[in-house]
């Protein structure tokens, strides 16, 4: 018993030694070696559970059903998209902003990223892409799928990879508009890793189900009218100041795989 | 020296599969920490030090990955073993099938409420998240039923191939 007594005040110590290490930023490189050397295997082996996890889903469900499904699916986000830009063309008209600076909004830098690794803990939400420093990341830049649609925000950069802290992370604020005529303005949060909403939306403010969310361009960082989700439903509280509307996401964000970061 | 070395690779090699694969292979009703498993049978074949030295190598490879706050996984892996160490050393029987199922038992649960008490204690200090799921003793029964039946397929198998698991009587 002694020995372990012994062992376990080592372990402590070396422990600590650790952490103290990870914080003052001197083993950094070693985690960068380990990332970069385990970086494809990691994500050939995640392409693989994703693969499976699809056939799974296809093979539980009428293939034709699914096919026709995703199909519609597909059709039903273009369309969102399609309104989402035709909304913000309709804004650029209303206000008459000049060509000039309406094309200088829309030229956004890409970074195409592809996640190394997904979920690795229960309670966070959030995803390891293979850019970092090197490619131009740096934190607060905004994070979307293949389609344009927001899926988070860039949390921590290292050389080589960063960590990409989902829209559905407790931790996850980005301050968001309704495209509707009161351009209503909240926060969009995480619900704890299942779903999120927009929160600090005065109560004289219109928002209704199914308006689209964009982002409103507040964060220096993330351009505005990047489309974020959709609203499902309005909870307002009469005695409250603020109301809350819950958001359903315009894709599913358990099975990302490219991304691209955008760089303003 | 060679059989660490493989070891070690092994245990690399389940580290990748557990981030990469298993976190995200949620189906079938699986909620397997292959991981942990490893930990528990070398518990049994190898010096509670080595043990020891790879839990934290476990650790620090979970913690190159996650977004909680840097060493959580290296305390959860670490004081998962140590308790498991103290009750194996106190309570149990060695290298019986019973043992090898209680230990995994205890291993599960002590790594859930560990991580859920230092996730607790980053969510107070403001530096990391905590929740709990709405399904989590659903999860955590889950977990313990999927870890012994592994652990169990584990034994018969290791016993079958080798001597590791098996009694060991002493002749005058």
């Amino acid at each position: 018993m002694g020995k372990i007594i012994k062992s376990f005040l080592m372990v402590l110590i070396i422990i600590g030694v650790l952490i103290m290490l990870h914080y003052v930023g001197w083993i950094k490189p070693v985690e960068n070696l380990f990332v970069r050397i385990f970086a494809p295997i990691e994500g050939g082996l995640r392409s693989g559970s994703l693969g499976m996890k699809s056939f799974y889903g296809n093979w539980i469900n009428r293939k034709d059903l699914i096919a026709e499904n995703e199909g519609l699916k597909d059709q039903l986000k273009n369309y969102q998209m399609d309104l989402s830009r035709a909304n913000s063309l309709e804004e650029e008209n209303d206000l008459l902003r000049q060509e000039l600076k309406f094309t200088k909004d829309s030229k956004y830098k890409y970074v195409a990223a592809k996640i190394i690794t997904g979920v690795s803990d229960p309670i966070s939400q959030s995803v390891v892409i293979n850019r970092g420093k090197a490619d131009g990341v740096v934190k607060g830049l905004a994070v979307v799928a293949g389609n344009g649609i927001m899926i988070g925000k860039i949390s921590e950069v290292q050389d080589n990879f960063s960590k990409v802290l989902l829209l559905t992370d407790s931790n996850s604020k980005v301050a968001a508009t309704v495209q509707n005529v009161d351009k209503t303005a909240g926060l969009v949060e995480g619900q704890y890793g299942l779903s999120f909403s927009m929160t600090n939306i005065p109560q004289d403010q219109k928002i209704d189900e199914n308006d689209l969310i964009v982002t409103s361009g507040l964060e220096g960082q993330i351009p505005k009218n990047i489309l974020i989700a959709k609203v499902e439903r309005v909870e307002k509280v009469e005695s409250e100041i603020f109301k809350t509307a819950i958001l359903s996401p315009l894709i599913p964000f358990a099975n990302l795989s490219d991304l691209l970061v955008i760089i303003p | 020296m060679k059989k660490n070395i493989i070891i070690i690779i092994l245990l690399l090699f389940l580290l990748i599969f557990q981030i990469s694969f298993l976190n995200d292979f949620d189906f079938f009703l699986l909620k397997f920490n292959c991981v942990i498993v490893a930990l528990i049978l070398m518990l049994n074949i190898l010096s509670f030090n080595k043990v020891i030295g790879l839990a934290l190598m476990c650790g620090f490879f979970m913690d190159i990955f996650s977004s909680m706050p840097f060493g959580t996984f290296l305390i959860t892996y670490t004081l998962t073993i140590f308790i498991t160490e103290v009750l194996f050393l106190n309570f149990l029987t060695n290298h019986s099938f019973y043992s090898i199922i209680l230990l995994g038992i205890i291993a599960v649960v002590s790594f859930n409420f560990i991580f859920l008490a230092i996730s607790g204690v980053s969510y107070f200090f403001n530096i990391g998240n905590f929740g709990i799921s709405g399904k989590f003793w659903l999860d955590l029964l889950l977990q313990i039923i999927d870890h012994s039946i592994i652990l169990g397929i584990a034994f018969y198998f290791i016993n079958n191939r080798s001597r590791l698991f098996k009694p060991v009587f002493l002749r005058s």
